[in-house]
């Protein structure tokens, strides 16, 4: 199951995976014969999984109905102020390179409300059926979000009130937006995950879609022979031969229980909302594409 | 490199990318330094939960927290302790403001800008630059600590923190102060020319795509921060001198994982460069040892063979951490001393499961 939301940002902690989930879920939604965009700010992340450098700011088709786009602050106020100004003429004339680049700097949010403006002018044609934007690292990802309230909520008037206001609007709509989180089953990330999902109803007020644990392992002793470890264990526990054996399952099993005891705290949190993905072998180029495959379950 | 780290450095950062350990293994060579006499301070960005709760704290603030020994039995310690403290990034950035201020008035013009408030969060490398800052306001001051061990923010790359305060300042002076005291010199030339640097009239166009009131916001916070520049350049050059002295020490928390490894190659090579003294470098979550006998079990049933191939794996695993070890040592200095942490099968939950890996560096 996927949330029906045309635009789908996606969160989480560094190192759990985020990138290539979120590359994985654009191409799983191309399979379904969708016309997906996939977003990423500021960097080059997509490339490898796609075999395509560099990326574009306009998107490039990578897949069968699959364009993956790089978007930066910089060219999205080029867009926005052109349209302003009603002229790229002028705005070449008046503002060359580095004055922008000033400007984008020193003014806290203004570099994500452009990027979010261009997501959010892409949500207002009917190209695409589906965008998905890999956000930065959280932290910065839910600072990125809070960008709109950030610009309104210090100046409440004039163009880019009204520029911030239009992205809030559909930023809030549960029809229109969602965000996806993607964790694993660890301490630190489980507990950003809540964090996230508490600033997303607080202080971005955009509905949560599905979370996604990641590298979800299979279990140690797998359940059929599950109720035999006890009386095993019992039965070898003075054997040397067998005691380094006993040892090392049960290290294994109580890391096991950890993670188990993560699961439950998400599923206490999330719900229906929680998905799981298998832990996949490591591969650069064929990892999306496996992980699209196992994706194909959630439905 | 004269003497052990923990027994001679006056400061300790540990660095690493996210997820490494890093803030446990702050307190576990915090507890390692206390252990051997020495009055100690721990200074971390964002504990987690658990690790809050086994060092005894409800909650963390910017206030100091005795660690160990505990209070009861504070009469019973021979000279060295641990103290907690936790680094927040906005209450330090105010007091930055107020104390680099020139009057109260100024200061109070900054901390109430609406931008300020979005500022002292968003802006880059606000959270290094406050830790650093936070650093130096402790060793400027009288305090009781031998060693200061400051939690570094989790990077990308594992340097990034002594970049990040100095960006921070080149992004506040550099570009804020550019913009609008001399616009003109930005305008294109063709603009420049037709402009005749009336920054009046480039600022009204330029109010045409932003908005006026966010450029009166925005000038009204430069204006009074300009007076804060000084300082803060003032401070980084300073904190960065404290640093590079010997007595300032980094250690590197790493995992074993070949990705990681070319990290830590790669940090060891700038943090050289950068003239920063490495004091040691620990390798967490190393896979502990089960000495398998030679000769494997048959295994008769399917529980056998399960907990066989257990066995088998996580021996596997080991002899590829220590592999791990091997390359990372052929890569270091021999006077930079490597540590091995043990991977735990449990949460830490207590003090005394940190006192037990704490224990670990003397024995190595």
């Amino acid at each position: 199951m996927f949330p029906d939301a045309r635009l789908i940002f996606i969160l989480g902690k560094g190192g759990v995976g985020k990138t290539v989930v979120a590359a994985a879920a654009a191409l799983w939604r191309a399979r379904c014969a969708e016309e997906v965009l996939l977003v990423e700010i500021e960097t080059q992340d997509f490339g490898v999984y796609f075999h395509q450098t560099p990326l574009s700011y306009e998107g490039i088709a990578v897949a069968p109905h699959l364009t993956v786009a790089s978007i930066n602050a910089h060219d999205a106020f080029t867009e926005y102020a052109t349209g302003r100004l009603g002229s790229h003429a002028l705005y070449r004339t008046l503002f060359d390179n580095r004055f922008v680049h000033y400007f984008l700097d020193a003014t806290p949010g203004i570099n994500a409300l452009m990027c979010l403006g261009k997501i959010w002018s892409m949500t207002q044609t009917s190209r695409w059926d589906r965008i998905l934007v890999d956000l930065p690292a959280t932290g910065h990802g839910l600072g990125f979000l809070r960008a709109p309230w950030v610009v309104t909520d210090a100046v409440p008037r004039g163009p880019l009130y009204e520029h911030g206001m239009a992205i809030r609007s559909t930023l809030h709509d549960r029809a229109q937006t969602r965000a996806l989180i993607v964790t694993l089953c660890e301490e630190l990330p489980v507990r950003e995950t809540l964090d996230i999902a508490q600033a997303l109803r607080t202080s971005v007020q955009m509905a949560l879609g599905p979370v996604v644990a990641n590298r979800r392992r299979p279990p140690v002793i797998p359940a059929a022979v599950h109720n035999e470890w006890g009386t095993f264990r019992q039965a070898h526990a003075t054997d040397p031969e067998w005691r380094p054996y006993l040892d090392a399952a049960t290290f294994a099993l109580r890391h096991e229980a950890r993670q188990h005891q993560q699961e439950q705290t998400l599923a206490a949190a999330f719900g229906d909302q929680l998905r799981f993905l298998p832990e996949l072998p490591p591969s650069s180029t064929g990892l999306a594409g496996a992980m699209a495959q196992a994706m194909e379950a959630w439905q | 490199m004269s003497g052990h780290p923990l027994t001679s450095a006056q400061i300790l950062l540990t660095c690493g990318t996210g997820g490494v350990g890093k803030t446990t293994m702050a307190v576990v060579l915090g507890l390692a330094a206390a252990h051997a006499g020495r009055r100690v301070l721990v200074l971390t960005i964002d504990p987690a939960r658990r690790l809050a709760n086994a060092l005894g704290l409800e909650a963390f603030d910017d206030a100091v927290h005795p660690v160990w020994p505990r209070p009861p039995d504070s009469a019973a310690k021979e000279g060295g302790s641990l103290d907690c403290a936790m680094l927040d990034v906005k209450r330090t950035f105010d007091r930055v403001v107020r104390q680099y201020a020139p009057s109260a008035e100024s200061a109070e013009a900054i901390l109430g800008n609406p931008l300020y408030q979005q500022l002292a969060g968003t802006i880059t490398g606000s959270q290094e630059y406050m830790a650093m800052e936070r650093l130096y306001e402790l060793t400027e001051t009288a305090h009781p600590y031998e060693l200061i061990i400051l939690d570094t923010p989790p990077t990308h790359q594992a340097l990034d923190f002594f970049r990040a305060p100095q960006r921070m300042v080149n992004a506040l002076t550099g570009s804020m102060l550019q913009l609008f005291v001399k616009p003109a010199a930005f305008a294109g030339k063709i603009g420049a020319r037709l402009l005749a640097h009336s920054s009046d009239t480039l600022l009204k166009f330029f109010g045409k795509i932003t908005g006026v009131d966010l450029l009166r916001e925005i000038s009204a916070l430069i204006v009074s921060a300009v007076s804060l520049f000084d300082g803060f350049r003032e401070r980084a050059a300073a904190v960065d001198l404290l640093l590079r002295d010997p007595r300032s020490q980094i250690v590197l928390v790493t995992t074993p994982n070949t990705e990681q490894l070319l990290d830590a190659r790669a940090f060891l090579h700038s943090a050289d460069s950068l003239g920063m003294h490495v004091g040691g470098i620990i390798l967490n979550r190393v896979t502990p040892d089960f000495p398998l006998p030679a000769s494997i079990p048959a295994p008769t049933s399917p529980i056998e063979h399960h907990v066989v191939a257990l066995g088998v794996q996580l021996a596997a695993q080991r002899r590829a951490d220590l592999a791990c070890r091997d390359q990372l040592c052929a890569n270091i200095a021999e006077a930079i001393p490597l540590w091995l942490m043990p991977a735990e099968a449990h949460e830490i939950t207590n003090l005394e499961d940190l006192t037990r890996l704490a224990h670990l560096y003397h024995h190595e």
